[in-house]
């Protein structure tokens, strides 16, 4: 079995997902379109919802707007904003840097983020108080599960935080975790963030020498003779070929077929059998962390127990390594033989294509993502240039630019709530509660982890599904909208300052009265929240079937049986129109109406396909 | 509440996309009552991760029990203190903390067959893998598109259009076993199942713009596309909710759903299954997931209670939710229309590692429990613990087909004879007899 056909197989489990799923394919709507309804926005909306979590009017540097004034055609739009993207700017220790989110982070509620691991280690492994609310310990993954909405919705580096959300899945650690959720921080930004564009060996090593990733997958009590092969087997399925390339139980190593001269990876073994992964467990014995127990020092660095270690000869994926080989060299030369290896080029690619552009994406641009990933292992932007190669790949139908492929993807519930909370311009710092202050981001937790996909909270080392097959289910959705309609109720009682500035936003707009029509209110928030519209100025998404029904809400009052005149403006003082939207009484309640109605935009089939 | 609900019955799935689509209205829910076979239903538990069936219905006495202590010197079962095994039939012990399980062996409730799995050649020790062989149903294949379950239904044919909720997904997401299937209803837990429903302000009883987000809701997602046929079923999730108030449910009384410890959101689940199967609305199957099975460290020493023992917490949790839901049914006297049947993708390696702990494996017990099940029984056949007995030298044997046990409980309670499409490539050679009817096979369990 070839090592194309391998890949192919795991593509067309997907193809046949992506199918099973797409009844019609209605004219209007892109090739493999998830939804009937949706219609293809502007090239430039496109880019954003896929690059990152969409637009947010007005912004600077992430919005339909900015990115219209980066070139004189949507070729040259694309690269000169994938590139501004790739290349964030960074600090001296290779950090994002991000005014707008380093100063909401800068609160007092975040304690963590800014700390170096032995400082974690010590502050809240060592010193790490099982008391309080929520547990000291285990402050830096609470920290972590709400900085990552901030970073997320404010960040003007969108593809950065995609990419963290991609590669937090691939090298899945549950957050929770004994060992994970004291040192997440440095989980985070050390071994996640600080790799994602860099090289894929140098981040494979660092999820290894981690304590996170030793506990999570057992090896950290791996020993000689009967070793735990947890991790082995993860490395192979998982982290680095995937299962795509697994050649099931009954071969062994001397029965694989090499890959052919002339390919990349010429000699080696097409794919992994078992036999791969008990040797690799094997060359894992005795690498563990400094947890204080068995001799080691309680410091949380890696740590090699000799007389844990199987010094027998060991072979993987075809790399001999003769008994008695100092230990670090040799897991350092299996470790470089499965990173390297073209079919680990392929499973990333394949991912990634996955991520970016579709569930079934074309096999030569998948091809030529892992021809480049090979080509720069040894690169130390190896995964920046494996990324761009995917996006601007472009010899073909169902590339990233091919807006075609609108719609073939659903959001999944962080991006369906990022991406709702950036639209109405949210401006509120979720945060570690302290003290049962107001409002409250606990609250906010409550609702968003019933969707099923709270951050760094997947048990399984697979990490949470890219599948939109998946994220169909009425909970995703039902809980999703609920989060997002929590957080529009939000601080909009008398005296306070809602979390979103929907009724702000509508008065910058326009403040008179004779405006605020349900057909003007519905066209404006859909063009605020979208960023584009099927129509130019004034028409808009006036006529289109998804401005009548948002409209017809506007309209429509608390017995959902009268009906407010479409164009009538709310609030103009003439006889029985006295309460403008900003208020919120009997009969018409407009404030919670505008509210709602910015809920079903966000709530509707264009808003939760990308 | 009392609203016209409506349901979307929608036949497409990969195999046959008949062209049913858009919504049909439905009678109102006080009066559609599903009337099929019985209102039988089964519920699909799934233990993810690899559960340990050596450990869950072990050896306690004749050949196997040396071999088993000597390859488990840690972990092994007890027969005598505060963790003896609970006795079933022949040389078998139930872990101790299964107790609930226990008293329904006894009561003739509860069937376990041995050394279930797949065909030697198309073992998998990859999760992921084998967890696509048993859900999919096609071992060996993990691209087929549609699970078994959702097979079962097409080719049933007997999904009347009356039913509201024909299949339950209770969890926040679909398993793959109801892969093709697009009028699953997935629901986590009733309480606060709505999008805009807590503004604080009530008008005539309703909170503010519940009823109009709905309408609009319902409006937006109309159509045939993969993301209109979602939305609709939130949206029928949403209005049956309400309609059938699920979140005011009273268990029987003797059904003791644990609230804490690792049972309690299976629990829940669990709950929520017998709260609709009571409400007669059409439930034909049910899926639960319960995982942290993954057993490869300190799985608990065989004299440690269920304190610090992370399995024996894990086998107390599923044995008290088990009991509570078998209890929930039984209280209300339709225990006869449940038959739940839980497995996991594979069993655990027989010999115990260095870190008190076991990997994976093959061949493992399922259990059937039911009140129509010809429990008290053991099934199958035990391969044996002895070095020579062992599949690859590690595993315990498997036995029976995975396809043969669920095949039975298709034909004989669901009423489903289509195997063929169920089970596509597989050979039923006729059921072991778990349910009434036909010739019954009974394991060496019974010597």
């Amino acid at each position: 079995m070839s090592a194309e056909t391998l890949s192919g197989l795991g593509a067309a489990r997907r193809a046949v997902l992506a199918g099973a799923i797409s009844a019609t394919q209605p004219s209007g709507t892109g090739t493999g379109s998830l939804s009937t309804s949706a219609v293809t926005p502007s090239f430039g909306a496109y880019v954003l919802s896929r690059l990152g979590f969409g637009p947010k009017w007005g912004s600077p540097n992430y919005s339909v707007q900015y990115f219209y004034t980066l070139g004189a055609d949507d070729d040259a739009r694309l690269t000169a904003f994938v590139d501004e993207q790739l290349n964030p700017t960074l600090d001296a220790n290779g950090d994002v840097i991000d005014p707008d989110v380093d100063a909401r982070l800068a609160i007092p509620q975040y304690q963590t983020l800014n700390k170096n691991f032995d400082q974690l280690w010590n502050d809240y492994e060592v010193n790490g108080a099982l008391s309080g609310q929520p547990y000291i310990r285990d402050y830096p993954i609470r920290e972590g599960e709400r900085a990552v909405f901030v970073r997320a919705i404010y960040g003007r580096w969108q593809l950065v935080e995609q990419l963290a959300d991609f590669w937090h899945n691939h090298f899945n650690v549950y957050g929770y975790d004994r060992y994970a959720a004291p040192t997440w921080t440095a989980w985070d930004r050390e071994v996640i963030r600080r790799n994602m564009l860099g090289n894929f060996r140098t981040m494979l090593q660092k999820t290894f020498e981690s304590p996170a990733m030793l506990y999570f997958l057992d090896n950290y009590i791996n020993r000689a003779p009967s070793f735990n092969e947890n991790y082995a087997r993860e490395i192979c399925e998982l982290h680095t070929l995937g299962a795509i390339n697994y050649l099931g139980p009954e071969l062994q190593q001397n029965e694989v077929p090499l890959i052919p001269a002339g390919e990349d990876g010429a000699g080696w073994p097409v794919g992994y059998v078992d036999a791969d992964v008990y040797e690799m467990a094997r060359a894992l014995t005795g690498w563990t962390f400094g947890n204080g127990q068995n001799g080691t020092a309680y410091d949380g660095h890696l740590t090699f127990i000799t007389g844990w270690h199987d010094i027998g000869q060991k072979t993987v994926l075809g790399a001999f390594v003769p008994a008695n080989t100092p230990p670090a060299t040799e897991i350092a030369t299996f470790l470089d033989r499965i990173a390297k290896h073209p079919g680990t080029g392929r499973h990333i690619a394949l991912k990634l294509a996955q991520r970016f552009i579709g569930e079934d994406p074309p096999q030569a641009l998948v091809d030529y993502a892992a021809h480049v990933f090979f080509q720069n292992v040894d690169a130390p932007d190896q995964l920046k240039q494996t990324l761009r190669a995917l996006l601007l790949w472009n010899d073909g139908p169902g590339s990233f630019r091919d807006i075609a492929s609108f719609g073939n993807k659903i959001k999944r519930p962080f991006e369906v709530v990022v991406s709702a909370l950036r639209a109405v311009g949210l401006n509120y710092t979720f945060r570690r509660n302290i003290d049962d202050e107001s409002p409250s981001s606990d609250r906010f937790m409550d609702r968003y982890r019933r969707t099923g996909e709270r951050p760094f909270d997947w048990r399984a080392p697979n990490g949470f599904s890219d599948e939109s097959g998946d994220w169909m289910g009425s909970t995703a959705f039902v809980h999703a909208w609920r989060t997002i309609d929590w957080t529009l109720d939000e601080g909009t009682g008398t005296g306070q300052t809602p979390l979103a500035p929907v009724l702000a936003t509508t008065m910058q707009w326009s403040s008179d009265p004779h405006m605020h029509t349900p057909n003007g209110l519905a066209n404006f928030w859909l063009v605020y929240i979208t960023g584009w519209a099927p129509a130019a100025n004034p028409t808009y998404w006036i006529g289109t079937d998804l401005h009548a029904k948002v409209r017809d809400f506007m309209c429509r009052n608390t017995d959902t049986l009268n009906m407010w005149p479409a164009d009538v403006g709310i609030g103009t003082g003439e006889s029985g129109n006295t309460q403008g939207i900003e208020t919120n009484s009997s009969p018409n309640y407009w404030y919670n109406r505008l509210r709602g109605m910015v809920n079903v935009i966000l709530f509707s089939p264009q808003f939760m396909v990308r | 509440m009392g609203n016209i609900t409506r349901r979307a019955f929608l036949k497409g799935s990969t195999i046959c996309l008949s062209a049913l689509g858009g919504l049909r209205l439905g009678l109102n829910v006080d009066t559609a009552r599903a009337s099929w076979y019985g209102q039988h239903f089964i519920v699909y538990l799934f233990l993810r991760g690899g559960m340990d069936g050596l450990n869950f219905v072990a050896p306690i006495s004749g050949p196997d029990r040396d071999p088993y202590v000597q390859k488990r010197p840690t972990i092994y079962l007890r027969t005598t203190g505060d963790t003896a095994a609970l006795p079933l039939s022949g040389n078998f012990g139930l872990h101790f903390a299964a107790t609930g399980l226990h008293e329904l062996y006894q009561a003739g409730k509860l069937a376990i067959v041995h050394g279930i799995g797949f065909p030697l050649d198309l073992i998998s020790r990859s999760h992921f893998d084998a967890q696509d062989y048993c859900d999919l149903g096609t071992p060996g294949s993990t691209r087929t598109g549609s699970g078994w379950l959702a097979r079962h239904l097409e080719a049933s044919g007997q999904v009347p259009d009356s039913a509201q909720i024909p299949a339950l997904a209770s969890g926040a997401t679909p398993p793959d076993s109801l892969l093709g299937r697009r009028d699953t209803m997935t629901l986590d837990d009733p309480s606060s199942f709505h999008p805009n429903a807590n503004s604080g302000t009530s008008v005539d009883g309703q909170p503010l713009y519940k009823r109009s987000t709905m309408i609009t809701l319902n409006q937006l997602y109309q159509g045939t596309g993969a993301v209109e046929l979602a939305g609709t079923g939130a949206c029928e999730t949403v209005d049956l909710v309400d309609s059938l108030d699920l979140a005011n449910y009273t268990p029987s009384p003797g059904a003791n759903y644990p609230t804490s410890g690792v049972g309690a959101t299976l629990a829940n689940q669990a709950k929520l299954i017998a709260n609709i199967a009571k409400r007669e609305v059409g439930l034909q199957v049910a899926t639960l997931d319960y995982g942290g099975w993954d057993t490869h460290e300190n799985q608990g020493a065989g004299d440690q209670g269920t304190n610090n023992n992370q399995y024996a917490a894990r086998v107390d949790g599923l044995s008290q939710v088990l009991t509570a839901l078998y209890n929930d049914l039984a209280g209300s006297g339709i225990a006869e229309r449940m038959v739940v049947c839980v497995q996991s993708e594979f069993g655990r390696r027989v010999r115990e590692n260095d870190n008190h702990g076991t990997d994976h494996g093959s061949g493992n017990p399922m259990f059937v429990l039911g009140g129509s099940v010809v429990g008290g029984n053991l099934y199958g056949t035990f391969g044996g613990l002895q070095d020579g007995e062992l599949f690859q030298n590690e595993d315990v044997a498997t036995t029976t087909d995975t396809r043969r046990v669920l095949s039975e409980v298709v034909t004989k309670h669901l009423g489903n004879g289509d195997l063929a499409a169920v089970f596509p490539d597989y050979a039923y050679p006729g059921p072991l007899g778990v349910l009434p009817g036909g010739d019954s096979i009974f394991g060496n369990g019974f010597d």
